[in-house]
């Protein structure tokens, strides 16, 4: 569809930043795979700390990147599928805030005060104007949602027995998660954080605070997942030639996520003192709820590719598997997808395993953790975001993809890249390899008497794994501003692949509605969180003073 | 549903091949899923018996 | 005529089949071999206070305190078969406290009291690291207990 030059410019500029910052947080993806190896022995280089680095790559990569791109495609789902263009005053100045937000969070990060890693725990303190930026970016991202939903309860009013469009109950559903669980987080950091680390209160409860970060935590990651399963129901089939194999799965599915993705946040603090066992353990049965819809989506998927297997004469169980294109420069779509769905496949399966109580005992906080979402956040969403901005870029600018051959091979590259990386860190997870960890100036120098020579070969897996993975994105980084800098050919237009469905059911009116599903999502947080909330103001003791990195002695003592 | 129908129409569709299957049972997404199951129960039940000889 | 179609419907029933799989798994372990997440425990001033202390021949209470970047004790001598309860807090930032190749892994946090216990059944050395992002030295945060290995502490160290 036709949509107007100010609508363009907006997505270009919400695709275009946070790529262009991707350099940085990729970068330093690459940085940490050599450090952790002992490769080098060293707290920094090229004058950025290792920590620091970690706190942009996690920053940049988790929290920048993947809230431009939800706002940036939720624009156009909405766009597309209702017909019409959300409010232009609102959508830049959704952009401007977010905008803000991030200069002032990379601000702080690059000038070295706030190497606190991108889940900010107290009492390590940041430059205030960290917290304040990563708040404008949250607050920016409401306001579409706010837009989207006027747009929506119109055409509703309007279309009242037609089917919401699977991709625009997709991205209300979305935002509906993520408004609800940044509530959490903005509260964290405006009420908490910003006065104390201003030194207008003295202390923070420190369990309190992390307690709402993973009210946030959680449902994060379904926020950067959801766009892809989006694109998984409403555009991989079409991609593939097949259909959908059943509309109503993807919308069980769908409010499968808005009812589970965010009272299950307690099982990131199964390891956290002052909450009680209970509770944890509560958190962890609601944790199997939100594995159901990853099950169906996974059948259904698979079943929507059979169905485009077999319709191009497939023939076998698994004859299907070998029908599809996967290399079709035109169907580029599909490759990125694909690659991450394979790579789904091990992040879902080890989420299994973190949700699930004690065994969470052998995996936290080591290095298996980002050997998981690696295979989720690194895989189908960082796969859908960037399969995604060079589609909608080079759509709506009418410039065609530069290297469209090299285009397709970079998910395969990067899936290479991602399976033999999460290998090397879920293996060293195992035999005790710690996380968030600058390995390379003590257990990985043989120098060092605490050098664990144990550790050796699963670093260098993941070292192996991450120069792949940097090759594919730096491909990626030729592919997508090669694309800009071409010169436009050709009309540039909004325009999504819509898949069919298989089996369209008739609508069913709960499937089709908001009100029963947000008031059980309401009683599962109140079920989940006012126990883990009581069980913290019951247990903990002292509020915590402002420590900064580089000393033991608190803020205020070293000030006086 | 005439309305979303429309929709999908009005898309200019991308290279679709004109047959469509009438009778379709994903026997092979069965096997599949049947096959990510078991793959679960490994990586599942392989942490698990590890944390129970770490007791 | 059910309206979704009965391969889905199927599908979600094996998905739930595996989950309540695990779930009884987890509650089997927790039964038999009261294999748990750390206890809960109000704070008190008095677990921030190091300490090793032996309550009989095979049961020791260890009071173990993170800080910025060493945790205390550093070396805990305890002999074959011992059943040790770790009481974990943190004099600054959040810590980690996690000893490898046994199930304890804790965070240890300013103004709460962590707890798990475990029993040490085959002598050696179990390295205990700070699995969480302490500041410039974390990667240096090492601990240890030793379980009647190389030999029987030395009768000057504190026990």
């Amino acid at each position: 569809m036709q949509v107007s030059k100010s609508f363009k410019r907006l997505i270009f500029w919400e695709l275009g930043i946070p790529v262009s910052l991707l350099i940085i947080g990729i970068y330093h993806g690459l940085m940490q795979t050599i450090y952790r190896s002992g490769v080098i022995h060293q707290s920094s280089f090229a004058h950025l700390d290792y920590y620091q680095g970690l706190t942009m790559h996690g920053v940049i990569n988790a929290l920048v990147l993947t809230t431009f791109f939800a706002v940036a495609f939720g624009h156009a789902c909405i766009t597309f599928y209702l017909k019409k263009e959300p409010n232009k005053v609102l959508g830049w100045l959704s952009f401007a805030l977010m905008i803000v937000g991030t200069v002032l969070a990379t601000g702080a990060m690059v000038s070295g005060k706030a190497s606190v890693l991108y889940t900010f725990y107290p009492p390590l303190k940041a430059h205030p104007l960290f917290y304040l930026g990563l708040a404008l970016l949250i607050v920016g991202s409401w306001i579409p949602l706010y837009d989207w939903a006027r747009m929506y309860v119109k055409w509703k009013a309007q279309n009242p027995l037609v089917k919401t469009p699977l991709a625009v109950l997709g991205t209300l559903i979305n935002f509906t998660i993520w408004f609800v669980c940044t509530l959490a987080v903005a509260y964290e950091v405006l009420v908490l954080l910003l006065p104390w680390s201003m030194g207008w209160t003295p202390g923070v409860n420190v369990t309190f605070a992390r307690t709402l970060f993973w009210f946030f935590g959680h449902a994060l990651v379904y926020f950067w997942l959801l766009p892809a399963y989006i694109m998984y129901y409403t555009i991989l089939p079409k991609v593939a030639d097949g259909k959908l194999y059943s509309d109503l799965a993807g919308r069980i599915a769908l409010f499968g996520f808005l009812l589970f993705s965010i009272p299950v946040g307690v099982h990131h603090q199964f390891s956290d003192p002052s909450i009680e066992r209970g509770t944890k353990f509560f958190a962890g049965l609601l944790t199997y709820g939100v594995a159901i819809p990853s099950f169906i989506t996974a059948f259904t998927l698979a079943a929507s590719l059979e169905y485009a297997g077999r319709k191009r004469g497939a023939k076998g169980l698994f004859g299907w598997m070998g029908k599809l294109p996967y290399l079709d420069p035109n169907k580029y779509l599909f490759a990125y997808m694909i690659c991450g769905l394979i790579l789904f496949i091990f992040g879902g399966l080890t989420g299994l395993v973190n949700a699930s109580y004690q065994l969470s005992s052998v995996i936290h906080n080591t290095a298996w953790l980002p050997g998981h979402f690696h295979m989720t956040v690194a895989g189908p969403v960082f796969l859908a975001i960037i399969g995604m901005s060079t589609y909608l870029y080079s759509k709506m600018s009418g410039k065609r993809v530069f290297l469209p051959k090299v285009n397709v091979i970079i998910p395969y590259l990067w899936v290479i890249g991602v399976l033999i990386f999460s290998t090397g860190l879920s293996w060293g997870g195992l035999i005790g390899e710690p996380r968030r960890t600058n390995l390379g100036l003590s257990y990985l120098n043989p120098s060092n008497e605490l050098f664990r020579p144990d550790w050796v070969p699963t670093t260098m897996l993941a070292l192996c794994g991450g120069i792949i993975m940097f090759i594919a994105g730096v491909l990626f980084f030729i592919v997508f501003f090669g694309t800009m800098l071409r010169k436009q050919t050709e009309e540039g237009i909004l325009e999504l692949p819509v898949s069919e469905a298989y089996h369209d059911e008739r609508r069913v009116p709960l499937f089709d509605q908001f009100k029963p599903w947000l008031i059980t999502m309401a009683i599962l947080i109140v079920l989940a969180y006012v126990p883990a909330i009581m069980n913290v103001m019951k247990n903990t003791g002292p509020k915590a003073p402002r420590f900064t990195p580089d000393n033991p002695v608190p803020v205020a003592i070293l000030n006086k | 549903m005439e309305a979303y129908e429309q929709l999908s129409e009005a898309k200019p569709a991308l290279a679709d091949t004109s047959t469509t299957l009438e009778k379709f049972e994903p026997k092979g997404a069965i096997a599949f899923f049947a096959g990510l199951v078991i793959l679960g129960l490994i990586i599942w039940f392989g942490i698990y018996f590890l944390m129970l000889s770490r007791i | 005529m059910s309206l979704i179609d009965k391969t889905e419907k199927r599908v979600m029933m094996a998905s739930g089949a595996v989950l309540a799989l695990f779930l009884f798994s987890v509650l089997y372990a927790k039964g038999k071999y009261k294999s748990d997440l750390p206890e809960c425990l109000p704070y008190s001033k008095a677990y921030e206070t190091p300490k090793v202390t032996k309550l009989d021949d095979s049961t020791y209470q260890v009071f173990a305190v993170a800080q910025m970047w060493q945790f205390q004790p550093s070396e805990i001598y305890v002999p074959v078969g011992s059943e040790v309860d770790f009481f974990v807090t943190s004099k600054d930032v959040v810590h980690g406290f996690n000893i490898l190749l046994k199930n304890v892994n804790m965070m240890a946090i300013y103004g709460n009291i962590n707890k798990t216990t475990v029993k040490f059944d085959k002598p050696g050395v179990y390295k205990i690291t700070c699995h969480e992002y302490c500041g410039v030295g974390h990667q240096n945060m090492q601990a240890q207990v030793i379980v009647n290995y190389p030999t029987e502490p030395p009768p000057n160290l504190p026990r």
